[in-house]
């Protein structure tokens, strides 16, 4: 059972409803509003600054299998290791998660647009300034690079011009 | 026929619209030939292949007021009220509409890249050195155009391929010069400007509507087919003078070099993307333009036969109310399944069939699988209609609100009464403006698609007495006792049903009896009507233990299967 204990920097602001578990550090100017959950259930999550985290957003540091063997034990029985190690997901600068979307991953970078119901999955690393459309998902697993864009209804993905993302912050 | 490729969607309910025989018999509308419909009751074959083009789902139709019959897409005139934009909802006067090529000449652009519609956006300058920025802005605000399109879905934008903008209003008219310059529109211009000379040489003056004249090459095809006569223009027409290409698109060879390079899929265009820019076609993502979005017409439906308007909209775009829509769905009865077990061989199912009123008026309904008949056996199925004749209650509004009241409505009563013997054998269920009624199907071969025909006779009643007599029944009272006698009388046809069961003749008998009765009470004012249905049920399963066939046997099972599920329809009604 991991610790519980919040960091939350300055001009932060934490709505009310608002589920929170384990080891959370929130950067400062980020708003999280309410009815949204973050579950660092295996390790950290630590959310950078100025981020817009939106109702019903789930972010979810789960337990990831790293390595995985099999062993015979005393009985003869054989038995499944799973070593779980206590990784921090790492949030950068900037990012919008739009309702409703599920986060799970394991590095995102900055100024990215999670939109509503968009799911990023498994140990899905994002890097920066990317967007990920409207209920599209991520594949299990995979390091998403710079300014990719997921969009439309079989999750089709292009490059975005570096300077393209529009800073919904301001 | 989407509908039938889709594994999910194999169960449907078709109409046949006799738009191919129309001739035939769209003449016998009257109340006092109702042997004739009868009598010509087209045959009709489920398993011919042109059954594919000549039914459709009821959404697809039309009900012809005039002619009493089923109009479907393929039966009915167009004719193009307004040209509009989809995006802006400008209309474009016709007038205009071919030389803006169909398409939208003020702001709307659809992306290149999905095809969604882009927005204006003013780009936002990055203030280079903050402090300075006061000075700097006056200079960058002229130097670089300020407005872009962009796409909200895909995140394209149209700096990418360096289209820029100096105001947001009128984007296509900014674009106009650098298409007017694109070597393909220059060509096919002088193609337009060679051939224009012929046409107008050879057309005379043409009485088609306005609204056709924008169609492009309509007035030379009227020529050749509307007007008569006329065989000197249509011979200069014919030998035009040799056409001499002014402008020569070389073919890229290095094309060819840089596609088999490529490795990426992202890197060529998709189909649509190509097919969104017709003109020229380009395999490179980076030769996309943003296109004008196509122009949207707004039309009249008329009847083929009688010239009637079935569809009138609303003149302006913004409008989306129908002046006229005489829409199937609100005239004749509406078939849906409710209920489809999954279908075994050899094995009798019973399914449900709601049929749903949608008039004003009290509907009788006949069933038939041929003419006449309500048992069949084919090679591929054994189907029984076991409530081959009932009526349904009249549409009322209120009933969409409370969904309690109308549990047996009261208006059902006069005529159940009236309807003689059994009125409710094999009828599942009566609510509202619907009766549900049972079909046994015994699939008899493993089929891909399991489908029958149905043919659906229906009666309006608008007899006064029936009027007069539901006004005085309406008190909710009365209401509560007929559901409770209807309930009570379930047991009763039970126990007629093994012998209906049993002896076939007995009911086909029973059946003219019961139609005599009825027609004899309406026939000064029903209006009788008949359409064919094909009812598709999906997939026949055989079941991994293959039961022997035994036909001794399948009474007997017929009969259990029969009482079980009136049983759970009385508990349902009480409950």
């Amino acid at each position: 059972m991991p610790k519980e204990c919040f960091a939350i920097g300055k001009r932060a602001v934490v709505c009310q409803d608002t589920e929170m578990k384990g080891e959370i550090d929130i950067g400062s100017g980020t708003v999280l509003h309410p009815q949204c959950k973050i579950l660092a259930e295996s390790g950290p999550i630590i959310i950078g600054s100025n981020n817009i985290i939106e109702e019903n957003v789930t972010i979810i540091n789960k337990y990831h299998i790293f390595s995985y063997s099999t062993q015979k034990n005393i009985h003869n029985i054989y038995i499944n290791n799973y070593s779980r190690q206590p990784t921090p997901l790492i949030i950068g600068d900037e990012n919008v998660f739009e309702v409703g979307c599920y986060v799970e991953g394991s590095k995102i970078g900055n100024k990215n647009i999670i939109e509503a119901k968009a799911r990023v999955l498994g140990n899905t690393s994002l890097g920066d300034n990317c967007v990920i459309g409207a209920v599209c998902s991520t594949k299990k697993d995979e390091a998403i690079p710079n300014n990719t864009v997921i969009y439309g209804d079989h999750h089709n993905r292009r490059t975005q011009t570096a300077s393209g993302g529009v800073s919904f912050n301001k | 026929m989407s509908q039938q490729i889709d594994a999910r969607q194999r169960s449907y309910v078709h109409y046949y619209c006799p738009c191919p025989d129309v001739s035939k018999s769209n003449n016998n509308t009257g109340e006092d030939e109702e042997e004739d419909i009868v009598e010509s009751i087209p045959d009709f074959d489920v398993n011919s292949p042109r059954i594919h083009f000549s039914t459709f789902p009821i959404s697809k139709l039309y009900f012809c007021d005039d002619c009493h019959q089923i109009r479907c897409p393929r039966c009915v005139q167009e004719e193009i009220v307004c040209y509009y934009c989809p995006n802006c909802l400008f209309e474009v006067p016709t007038a205009s509409v071919k030389s803006e090529r169909n398409r939208c000449a003020r702001n709307c652009f659809q992306c290149p890249i999905c095809q969604n519609t882009l927005t204006v956006v003013a780009s936002t300058e990055p203030p280079p050195p903050q402090p300075s920025a006061s000075s700097n802005s006056s200079t960058s605000t002229t130097s670089g155009a300020p407005y872009y399109l962009s796409c909200g879905v895909c995140r394209w934008d149209s700096q990418e391929i360096g289209m820029t903008f100096e105001k947001a209003t009128g984007l296509a008219l900014q674009l106009q010069k650098t298409e007017d310059e694109r070597p393909d529109v220059k060509e096919f211009d002088h193609l337009k400007d060679h051939f224009e000379k012929h046409l107008r040489l050879s057309a005379p003056s043409t009485t088609l509507p306005s609204s056709l004249l924008s169609i492009p090459g309509i007035s030379s095809f009227s020529n050749r087919y509307g007007g008569g006569g006329f065989t000197h223009p249509q011979q200069k027409s014919d030998d035009v003078a040799k056409y001499n290409n002014t402008i020569k698109i070389e073919n890229d060879d290095n094309l060819v070099h840089d596609l088999v390079q490529l490795k990426d899929v992202n890197q060529i265009t998709t189909l649509t993307q190509r097919m969104n820019q017709l003109s020229d076609q380009p395999y490179k993502v980076e030769r996309l333009q943003p296109q004008r979005i196509h122009l949207r017409t707004k039309r009249v439906k008329r009847c083929r036969s009688c010239r009637h308007i079935l569809i009138k909209p609303e003149q302006k775009a913004q409008a989306t109310r129908f002046k006229i829509k005489l829409v199937a769905l609100n005239h004749i009865p509406k078939l849906t399944i409710t209920s489809l077990p999954k279908l075994f061989l050899n094995q009798s199912t019973e399914i449900i069939l709601k049929f749903s009123n949608p008039l004003y008026e009290e509907i009788i309904v006949d069933l038939a699988l041929k003419k006449d008949e309500t048992t069949e056996t084919t090679e591929y199925a054994k189907i029984k209609l076991l409530a081959p004749h009932f009526n349904i209650t009249p549409y009322n509004e209120v009933w969409e609100y409370d969904e309690q009241d109308f549990n047996i409505s009261s208006k059902g009563r006069p005529s159940s009464t009236a309807s003689a013997p059994k009125p409710d054998i094999g009828i599942y269920e009566r609510r509202g403006n619907y009766t549900s009624v049972k079909i046994e199907i015994t699939p008899l071969a493993e089929v891909d698609e399991l489908k029958f025909p149905l043919l659906v006779t229906y009666a309006n009643k608008v007899n006064d007495n029936n009027d007069n007599e539901t006004s005085g029944d309406a008190p909710a009272n009365d209401s509560s006792t007929a559901a409770e006698t209807v309930s009570s009388d379930k047991p009763n046809t039970d126990a007629d049903k093994p012998n209906t069961d049993a002896d076939k003749p007995d009911t086909d008998v029973n059946k003219p009896k019961t139609d005599d009765t009825d027609k004899g009470e309406s026939t000064p004012t029903t209006k009788s009507l008949f359409f064919w249905t094909v009812i598709g049920l999906g997939p026949v399963v055989n079941p991994a233990t293959v039961k022997p066939p035994a036909p001794t046997r399948s009474p007997l099972t017929n009969n259990n299967s029969n009482v079980a599920p009136t049983r759970t329809n009385i508990n349902s009604g009480k409950a």
